[in-house]
């Protein structure tokens, strides 16, 4: 996929009061699907209403396909859609009926066989044509609210928690979903999601914010890269003898002993790999094996969050 | 596109706001405050052969009528309104809305028109027709009455959910934002239950100045349209000045007039301009 950027953050401050919401962000949206990920009270919902113009930024400045997201927001409102967390529809009005009004908000027009096909992807073309949405489940609310998101063709979809109330099968499909429009249509998706393991299946970049900062951008092997801490799993005997030996290292930050092996969480790697063949022959213990474990979004999540 | 737009919304908001059963409600609460605030036809009718008593009895029923259908107005207006702002705020449905490419003068306009439109023309047509068929002598008075009514309705409703949005946007909570709003319309309110000459004539000398709040304020102006002046207003009481110079029947119509569209753009205005330019989505 192509990294072309879309927008842009710079120096954006957002204040509630004596809250902090986003404190001098600065990041880009690439052409892609981008996932924003962090703990709660990272500032990742604000960040998504401020890039439509629901809010607006105290200092800096932020930008969608070039245009200011407060000032020009109508114009970056017709480029994106959006399904936020707390899904609000018309709850008078049967699926379709939603569909056919919020294409009107959007484009002035609706085209009843593009609102079809959107039914048809999300897999709600029975429902949505006589059952009015307050009588919708929680999956039913959140797939119509998918399909609101995608209406008009979008060059960009900012999804929140998208998959929050679906089962297993139904988050598949959408992640597959998000996946092929992707790759068909071009459509760039910037999705907020704690489900780390679905983020990294589907997400060619990753945005990670805590306390409203950017802590990481990157590809999922970029971000592992710039993480502080690594793990091992050392297998030596007597055990126990290395173990306490590694304990005195100053780049140990964690150690423990599981089963037969040692795992060991180092802060500089190279120093770690030029010093355990060394303490191993001084203690003369025995070295079996030293692997290292293999970093994902969820043990860069952790360690991103908990340098802070 | 704008005009299509803001249709297709008026519809879904009208919708949602008159859905089973607040119309019916509101019809009901109309219906049972004007059918308990009409003098009985017998007692106006055998009085209309003497002009003055008709004269006081006019002005009794009139403006009692519509003191008493303005209560179900205020009530309506005041929680519909708060409920149309706070809980789609609270809800997520004015984020979702702010979402599509809808203007925010559209969305407001939209939304505050929704609750408007539907209340004016109903309190129009519960003035006109039940003050109306008490008063089936004098079919000149209810023709007048048919058409002040609309504008001092839609005025005073403006005032209401001026109010009422200002309430809904500042708490941004739905049971709160109602109840406050639902105060502060009471409390609006309430001057027009008090007849001002019974209270001068009593010492009561803030009751000069009631005529000056919104909703007596609109009463005294209809009442000036209608040409009808109370009885005794030209009794000077005890160690005071003749009623006739109090502010409600020394003041001419066109400054209640000049009043009442003051204060129906007082909150509205402000309200409409905060919405556009600085609301946020800050939940």
């Amino acid at each position: 996929m192509g990294c072309e950027v879309i927008g842009e953050f710079k120096a954006v401050t957002k204040r509630f009061g004596a809250t902090t919401a986003l404190d001098g962000l600065s990041l880009k949206i690439s052409q892609g699907i981008n996932g924003l990920i962090g703990p709660n009270g990272a500032g990742k919902t604000t960040a998504i209403r401020l890039s439509l113009g629901l809010i607006k930024p105290n200092a800096g400045k932020a930008e969608l396909f070039g245009f200011d997201c407060w000032n020009d927001s109508c114009a970056i409102r017709r480029k994106v859609g959006v399904l936020y967390e707390k899904l609000a529809f018309y709850d008078h009005l049967s699926g379709l009926e939603q569909l056919k009004l919020m294409a009107k908000l959007k484009s002035g027009s609706e085209s009843s066989v593009e609102l079809k096909e959107l039914l048809r992807l999300v897999e709600l073309d029975d429902a949505a044509h006589d059952r009015r949405i307050g009588g919708y489940s929680a999956g039913m609310r959140q797939r119509l609210g998918l399909a609101q998101a995608l209406l008009g063709n979008p060059e960009l979809v900012l999804l929140d928690e998208p998959t929050s109330n679906l089962d297993p099968l139904n988050r598949a499909k959408i992640l597959e979903l998000i996946t092929s429009l992707n790759k068909e249509k071009n459509t760039s998706f910037l999705i907020s999601s704690h489900i780390l393991p679905e983020l990294e299946k589907v997400c060619d970049t990753f945005i990670l914010m805590d306390k409203g900062k950017l802590l990481r951008q990157g590809s999922l092997e970029q971000m592992i890269d710039k993480t502080f801490t690594t793990k091992f799993t050392v297998k030596a005997q007597p055990i126990k003898q290395v173990a306490a030996l590694l304990k005195g290292e100053e780049y140990i930050e964690d150690l423990s002993i599981v089963e037969d092996s040692l795992h060991v969480t180092v802060r500089d790697v190279g120093l770690f790999k030029q010093r355990l063949p060394l303490l191993i022959g001084q203690a003369g213990a025995s070295l079996d094996e030293v692997k290292m474990v293999r970093s994902n979004l969820k043990s860069v999540f952790k360690s991103a969050v908990e340098e802070v | 596109m704008s005009v299509k737009m803001g249709l297709a919304l008026l519809k879904a908001e009208l919708e949602k706001v008159w859905s089973r059963p607040i119309l019916e409600i509101t019809v009901a609460l109309m219906a049972v405050m004007t059918i308990f605030s009409v003098r009985p036809l017998t007692e106006i009718v055998s009085h209309s052969e003497f002009s003055t008593a008709f004269q006081s009895a006019l002005t009794g029923s009139v403006s009692a009528t519509v003191a008493s259908l303005m209560l179900p107005w205020v009530i309506m207006c005041g929680v519909l309104m708060s409920l149309s702002f706070a809980r789609d705020y609270e809800q997520g449905m004015m984020q979702s809305l702010l979402s599509v490419p809808v203007s925010r003068k559209l969305l407001f306009t939209v939304k505050f028109v929704a609750v408007i439109l539907p209340l004016t023309l109903l309190s129009w047509f519960f003035t006109t027709f039940f003050v109306g068929i008490t008063f089936y002598s004098s079919p000149w008075l209810v023709l007048q009455l048919s058409f002040f009514a609309l504008p001092v309705s839609l005025l005073s409703l403006m005032f209401c959910g001026g109010i009422s949005v200002l309430i809904a946007l500042t708490i941004k909570r739905t049971i709160p934002a109602v109840l406050t709003a639902l105060l502060a319309n009471l409390f609006f309110w309430f001057p027009t239950t008090i007849r001002t000459q019974h209270a001068l004539m009593e010492g009561a000398g803030y009751a000069n100045y009631l005529c000056l709040t919104p909703y007596k304020g609109a009463l005294v102006f209809l009442d000036k349209l209608l040409g009808i002046a109370p009885m005794g207003i030209d009794i000077v009481p005890v160690g005071g000045s003749s009623l006739a110079d109090a502010l409600e029947y020394s003041l001419p119509a066109g400054s209640f007039a000049v009043l009442l569209v003051f204060y129906a753009f007082i909150f509205a205005i402000p309200m409409f301009v905060y919405f556009y330019r600085r609301f946020e989505i800050c939940e």
